[in-house]
């Protein structure tokens, strides 16, 4: 590195401005997938029990919810805006091989816990249909 | 090292911890987002990148770092010295392949752009969260913090240049 020449202390130059413009370039890029993946993925899940809404879920942040229902351990995963039952106390797990949802729309439902998780589509009118318990 | 250099190098760090520490007697930003700070100890670690020292702008990266981890903890000082390795990294790199020529304004626009990339990069790899949403921000607020630094380093460096006059001299350690 050693030079003894002076530096140059040019303040700004204008054939160098692609530079900038190429941040300025990756920021709208980035914007825009932001902005897309906004609209297009959900950002919210509903966990239903027996027809009440227990808990509005957002997906935006990474984690695991542990709780207890019906006396029975379930944990939710929420995983890069996606949410599936991880585990639960029931007998038959199919809510566990429902696998995640991530579309708008999906659930997957246990009935032993009479559990339902689901992403809500507010494009469609009908929020859940479900009926009432016997 | 002789004890010169030390000493210059001390007093090089001495002056951007100053400046960091006046930058934050300035009230938030407004309009910007909490964090977003001018980052004015880069003013040095540039002077001494066009003084054709860039081992004196590692020091000070590397001891600012060092500083911010004494007083604010692990993780802002692991975040620091993500920020500052990045930022020096893509300057050196500008500065090296424009054949030291490159203006002012580009390397320290380069340089905040890169800073706000490696510590958003940091906090991506320490709590693995979405991040997407904060490139556009942090690369518009990079590229504006980096325009104020850029005329400050312009405003301060006859000041600085008769302060540090041989820094160049000190290339071997």
């Amino acid at each position: 590195m050693a030079s003894k020449e002076t530096p140059s202390f040019v303040f700004f130059r204008i054939k160098e401005l692609w530079v900038p413009a190429l941040f300025l370039l990756a920021a709208i890029l980035f914007f825009v997938i932001a902005h897309n993946r906004s609209i297009s993925s959900p950002s919210t899940a509903r966990l239903y029990h027996d027809n009440d809404l227990l808990s509005e879920i957002d997906l935006r942040n990474d984690r695991e919810i542990q709780m207890e229902v019906e006396g029975k351990q379930v944990v939710l995963e929420i995983q890069e805006g996606r949410i599936r039952f991880r585990s639960s106390g029931c007998p038959d797990h199919l809510c566990v091989q429902a696998g995640f949802l991530s579309e708008k729309g999906q659930y997957a439902v246990c009935l032993p816990l009479r559990l339902l998780l689901m992403i809500p589509d507010s494009s469609s009118p009908v929020d859940i249909i479900a009926g009432g318990r016997p | 090292m002789n004890s010169r250099k030390l000493a210059r190098a001390s007093l090089l760090f001495a002056l951007s911890l100053v400046l960091s520490y006046l930058e934050s007697l300035l009230p938030a930003l407004p309009f910007f987002p909490p964090g977003v700070k001018l980052g004015l100890s880069n003013v040095v670690v540039m002077f001494c990148l066009y003084m054709s020292t860039p081992f004196y702008s590692l020091v000070i990266v590397f001891l600012k770092a060092l500083f911010v981890f004494l007083l604010r903890g692990f993780i802002a000082g692991l975040l620091s010295l993500l920020g500052g390795m990045v930022s020096l990294g893509a300057m050196l790199l500008v500065f090296l392949l424009s054949q030291k020529k490159a203006s002012l304004l580009l390397v320290s626009m380069t340089g905040a752009v890169f800073h706000n990339l490696g510590q958003l990069f940091g906090i991506y790899f320490l709590f693995s969260q979405n991040l997407i949403y904060y490139l556009p921000l942090l690369i518009l607020s990079g590229m504006l913090m980096g325009f104020v630094t850029g005329i400050v380093l312009k405003l301060t460096l006859p000041k600085l240049l008769t302060l540090f006059p041989s820094t160049r001299e000190d290339t071997s350690l």
